[in-house]
């Protein structure tokens, strides 16, 4: 029973089982369907994409820091066994979610070695450069893996560039961020130890990065890391 | 909400073989999550919805250009719906409403209310396809 052709009446049904309106035995029959008529299944994901555009109306929520600690918690669990069967495959996953109240993004990379110490996160949101930027931070490796939702370019000549920042120190430059989706920078060796306190940045330079070695351009966003497992 | 982040995460692994771009399937997640807790239902949907768990012929850029831009056409198809009707599909999909819910909040009964939302899902689809 594959890839019959619709009727008008098998896409209305399509929309209501992708808009959770079926109930009960319609319910489980329109289910049975998708996993077995090809057709019908491509028609419901098909609504599924359409209508989740109805979902632009709605107003971002940024979750509290406390969802996000309790939510790491629950997903990564309080004892390192735990967080080992999450982490052994070397991959990165995006994780964002607009639930009917709340849209918000945030990433966790997990680097090719389980973190055997604590893990910051900071999210940066440079409203000029329309992208959401999320660093997660392991001390104990050094390794700074990051994550931008949004490969739009920044106005032509100019570059984004991150920047490291131990409390009353200068500026140490990352490197200009990437269009790239995902990246990895090693921290710095003297900031290793001040991983818990710093702060990271973004400045608007001109193509190539600052040629001073501080940053030239305007600040485009500024964060303090968290700590998050 | 951290319901639905935590199944994105466990599931992160069958995300590429739904062929739906990242905000869909993760806004369909979120959604059928809601609606879950919403109704308390006993049979699961959110990830085992078999919708989620496709395998797609030809996922990747093109399945997403084509996905941003059907989105673009729906909100003008929505427009062209008579506001009541665009106002139940915004209802059942936004809020969660079920047809006993809808046929309250319009005054209808719960059969006319149905025959009327499906006339205007069939409408939506027609609009959208000539776009």
């Amino acid at each position: 029973m594959a890839d019959t052709p619709l009727t008008e009446n098998d896409r209305a049904l399509a929309a209501e089982y992708a808009l959770s309106l079926l109930e009960g035995q319609e319910a489980e029959t329109a289910a049975r369907r998708v996993r077995e008529d090809a057709s019908f299944a491509a028609e419901v994901v098909a609504w599924q994409r359409d209508l989740s555009a109805l979902a632009d109306a709605l107003d971002p929520v940024q979750p509290s820091a406390a969802a996000r600690r309790a939510l790491m918690a629950r997903v990564f669990g309080r004892k390192p066994a735990s967080a080992l069967r999450w982490l052994r495959p070397p991959m990165w996953i995006g994780l964002a979610a607009a639930a009917l109240v709340a849209v918000a993004l945030f990433v966790y990379t997990p680097g090719p070695l389980q973190p055997t110490g604590p893990v910051y996160t900071a999210q940066l949101t440079p409203e000029q450069r329309n992208f959401v930027l999320t660093a997660t931070l392991q001390p104990e490796s050094g390794l700074l893996n990051l994550v931008r939702n949004d490969t739009s370019p920044p106005p032509a000549g100019r570059v984004t560039e991150l920047w490291a920042i131990a409390p009353d120190a200068a500026p140490v430059s990352l490197g200009v961020v990437p269009l790239e989706g995902e990246w990895q920078v090693s921290l710095p060796e003297n900031l290793r130890a001040v991983a818990a306190s710093l702060t990271l940045a973004l400045s608007d330079e001109p193509t190539g990065g600052s040629p001073t070695g501080a940053p030239t351009g305007a600040v485009l966003a500024a964060a303090a890391v968290e700590q998050a497992l | 909400m951290q319901d639905a982040y935590v199944k994105i995460w466990t599931h992160a692994g069958r995300y590429q073989s739904t062929g739906h771009s990242p905000m869909t399937w993760l806004i369909t997640i979120a959604r059928n999550t809601a609606i879950d807790q919403l109704r308390k239902r006993k049979f699961a949907s959110d990830v085992d919805d078999p919708a989620l768990a496709l395998a797609s012929a030809e996922p990747g850029p093109e399945a997403m250009a084509v996905a941003a831009s059907s989105a673009r056409r729906l909100s003008g198809c929505m427009d062209e719906l008579p506001a009541e009707r665009a106002a139940a599909v915004r209802g059942a999909y936004l809020d969660g409403r079920s047809y006993a819910e809808l046929a309250e909040e319009f005054k209808q009964p719960l059969n006319t209310m149905r025959t009327w939302l499906r006339r205007g899902l069939i409408a939506l689809r027609e609009c959208m396809s000539d776009g």
